[in-house]
């Protein structure tokens, strides 16, 4: 009793109220509309579930406000002389200067300039172009570092690698011979060849899987006294994915680079790498989208088309309804005119 | 016969089925509502189509980590009161050396004091000095004299500069040199004295920090330091380093870049007077509509200039100089416009969206209007 009156109560409240078949009239030129507009409305749909899916980033560059003082320098790099002539030191702006040797391991090692990029003056090889993917890269951060290969055989390459922890301050990390610019015993002439390889250089915490710019470029040289200066400008960066809530603290840079004969010069033979931090901090987040806001676009997309193709149509009817009654009344002959409703056939 | 078959199956599917034509009631509201809300939409249509074709730009700013990229630099300096002969440019690293890889071309012109063109000639970086006549006669098994520069012998009076210049020494007589006189080069250094010069052409350089200069007397190295030779300079004070900068860039010229320097003009009349640029390029690429990239690079500029006349207390090289340094960001601007589709689909909000609240304003006239009748038929209206 009382279900049936609420049955009654909710139908009344139908704002879509419906029109019988019989009392409306179906035409060819309406199903054919129809179908365009399903045609149309589907792509369209089709067409938005793919922007949704498609993963968008938002950069943006604010003044850097984290608060750690210091930072890794992660090192690993080959240099095509023996271990027991390279010295490696480290110098900052606070006027410290560290015999950075014993924090780094120097291993013995063959050179290899497998998988290496040698960039010629004229390379230019894009790292991380504008389809770089947040997921690679959060996945590449936390895998293995596992291509740590030794060789038996011939050892006249020194491998150095290591961790040194730096103030976040400009600095110059360089390597030398020793007897050339420190003292020690003096390398012999011919035993000064900085070719060199980097297999991983990097600021912060230590991803194997971040591609840096200077990751296995390889320097070659023939001569004895060249010289290797590199600039780094090094960008705190923040990466964020919104929707899984993984950040990453690491730090991108930008590296511009000089070689020389230095032969006949003054300056020592060696490898310099001079760095400095900007203030700015560089902010990628992989923005989420709300499911909402999509819901909200479906149902404009779909409303909208559907209604105004309704409309265009009645309006497309209407006026060819009047120039039709026109014609008539011009040609006069009522004998061919049949009323509308007569033309509709009756289905079920 | 198929026709109508097809038509009848048509009809099945007509969502747009419309009420029979004597359920349907049309009223003067309604067609006042309909002319009105087409007015609406042609206008909102009109600016949505324009918002469609509008292209976008949209800046992104990176950290650039490109390597051994390599830049142009475009320039176009006109000197006023330095004749070409005396003027050389040289492109450094930021040790203070000459780069040594660079691919330039760079055409020097002679300007007469009125500022008409004379001659154009290719200029070669760090080279200054007009050359000679080489084409005299020698005699067979001829060694012209070093003067005590080198050992050896020196036929032309370049090759005696040179020498000069490799062992330190000034070159500021060259009446006594014979070589200089056959050639006839104090003439032309005499000849070319009030003249001015215009450098235009564009150097390829390594793109890490360093400097170019304009400034007098050929250059060379001497104890690894750079070094001018400026005897020729200091015989004259009618020579100064007043400049018209019509264009300096680090890349082709794009709409979108804005190049500060360019048409800037600074005045002096003190000849050892030094004008100094300190430059910060930031690399920039455009991505056009058509997916094309173009890199390119954008500065900001802060300008020096100093007095070393005898007299002033500090030494300095007179010229002009271009200190540049390198951002390591990358600013990239991304030319967009919105999809076919999504203007489509604003279309369809518009035109859907319009019609249905004018439905609603309709109806609710309609019903609000025969209310109103229905009260007076029963005489209730006051």
């Amino acid at each position: 009793m009382s279900e049936s009156k609420l049955r009654k109560r909710i139908t009344q409240l139908d704002v879509f109220p419906k029109i019988e078949r019989d009392y409306v009239d179906q035409s060819a030129g309406g199903g054919f509309v129809t179908m365009i507009v399903t045609f149309i409305l589907s792509f369209l749909i089709f067409s938005e579930v793919l922007e949704y899916l498609n993963a968008q980033y938002d950069y943006s560059v604010v003044i850097d406000y984290t608060k750690n003082n210091n930072v890794y320098m992660n090192i690993d790099l080959t240099v095509a002389m023996e271990c027991d002539n390279l010295r490696a030191d480290m110098y900052d702006s606070t006027g410290t200067t560290t015999y950075a040797k014993a924090a780094l391991s120097f291993t013995p090692t063959h050179f290899s300039v497998r998988n290496a990029v040698n960039f010629n003056n004229n390379g230019k090889a894009e790292i991380e172009g504008e389809n770089f993917d947040m997921d690679d890269l959060m996945d590449n951060a936390e895998k293995e570092d596992d291509s740590w290969s030794s060789y038996e055989d011939e050892k006249s390459s020194c491998r150095i690698t290591g961790q040194i922890d730096v103030h976040k301050l400009a600095g110059n990390f360089h390597i030398t011979a020793l007897g050339h610019g420190y003292g020690g015993k003096h390398t012999e002439h011919n035993q000064l060849n900085f070719t060199h390889r980097f297999y991983t250089f990097s600021f912060g915490d230590y991803y194997p899987g971040l591609i840096n710019p200077l990751d296995d470029s390889v320097e070659i040289t023939e001569k004895h006294f060249s010289y290797y200066q590199y600039f780094l400008s090094i960008v705190p960066t923040i990466y964020k994915q919104e929707s899984s809530g993984r950040i990453l603290y690491t730090n991108q840079y930008s590296v511009t680079d000089m070689s020389a004969d230095v032969s006949k010069s003054h300056d020592l033979p060696g490898i310099f790498i001079k760095f400095d931090f900007e203030p700015l901090l560089v902010k990628i987040v992989q923005i989420k989208k709300s499911f909402f806001h999509f819901l909200v676009r479906l149902c404009g997309i779909v409303g909208g088309i559907y209604v105004s193709f309704g409309n265009i149509y009645r309006i497309l009817f209407t006026i060819y309804n009047l120039i039709m009654r026109k014609n008539q009344k011009d040609s006069s002959s009522e004998s061919e005119h049949e009323p509308l409703v007569a033309q509709s056939p009756v289905e079920h | 016969m198929f026709q109508r078959k097809l038509s009848n199956g048509f009809k099945r599917f007509d969502a747009y089925a419309k009420p029979l034509d004597d359920f349907k009631v049309k009223t003067f509201a309604g067609g006042a509502v309909t002319i009105i809300s087409s007015i609406i939409i042609i206008f909102l249509f009109i600016s949505e189509f324009l918002d469609y074709r509008k292209v976008h730009t949209e800046p992104i700013l990176t950290v650039d980590k490109s390597r051994k990229e390599r830049m142009s630099i475009f320039m176009n300096i006109t000197f006023p009161h330095m004749p070409c002969y005396l003027l050389s440019v040289d492109v450094m690293d930021v040790s203070g050396e000459q780069q040594n890889d660079i691919e330039h071309d760079v055409y020097k012109t002679r300007l007469d004091p009125n500022g008409n063109v004379i001659e154009s000639e290719a200029s070669f970086v760090g080279e200054s000095e007009i050359e000679g006549d080489q084409d005299a006669e020698l005699p067979p098994n001829y060694c012209g004299s070093c003067y005590g520069a080198r050992r050896g012998c020196c036929n032309t009076c370049d090759e005696v500069k040179e020498a000069y210049a490799a062992k330190g020494w000034s070159f500021n007589n060259p009446g006594k040199v014979e070589q200089c006189v056959r050639e006839g080069y104090g003439d032309k250094v005499e000849e070319q004295k009030n003249e001015g010069c215009n450098v235009h052409g564009f150097v390829k350089v390594n793109k890490v920090a360093g400097n170019f200069h304009f400034a007098p007397g050929k250059s060379f190295q001497q104890n690894g330091m750079h070094v001018h030779d400026l005897q020729q300079f200091y015989k004259s004070t009618d020579f100064d380093f007043s400049h018209i900068i019509h264009s300096i860039s680090f890349g082709k010229p794009q709409e979108r870049i804005f190049n500060p320097l360019d048409d800037t003009q600074k005045e002096t009349s003190i000849s050892r007077y030094q004008f100094q640029y300190f430059l910060k390029i930031v690399s920039t690429n455009t991505v056009y509509l058509d997916g094309t990239e173009e890199p390119s690079n954008q500065y900001s500029v802060t300008e020096h200039d100093q007095d070393f006349s005898i007299g002033s207390g500090v030494y300095g090289l007179p010229g002009v100089f271009f200190n540049y340094e390198i951002s390591p960001m990358l600013v990239t601007y991304t030319e967009t416009r919105k999809s076919f589709t999504s203007f489509l689909t604003g279309v369809c909000a518009i035109v859907g969206g319009v019609f249905t609240v004018a439905g609603i304003i309709d109806s609710f006239i309609y019903t609000a209007e025969k209310k109103l009748k229905k009260k007076i038929e029963l005489g209730k209206a006051s």
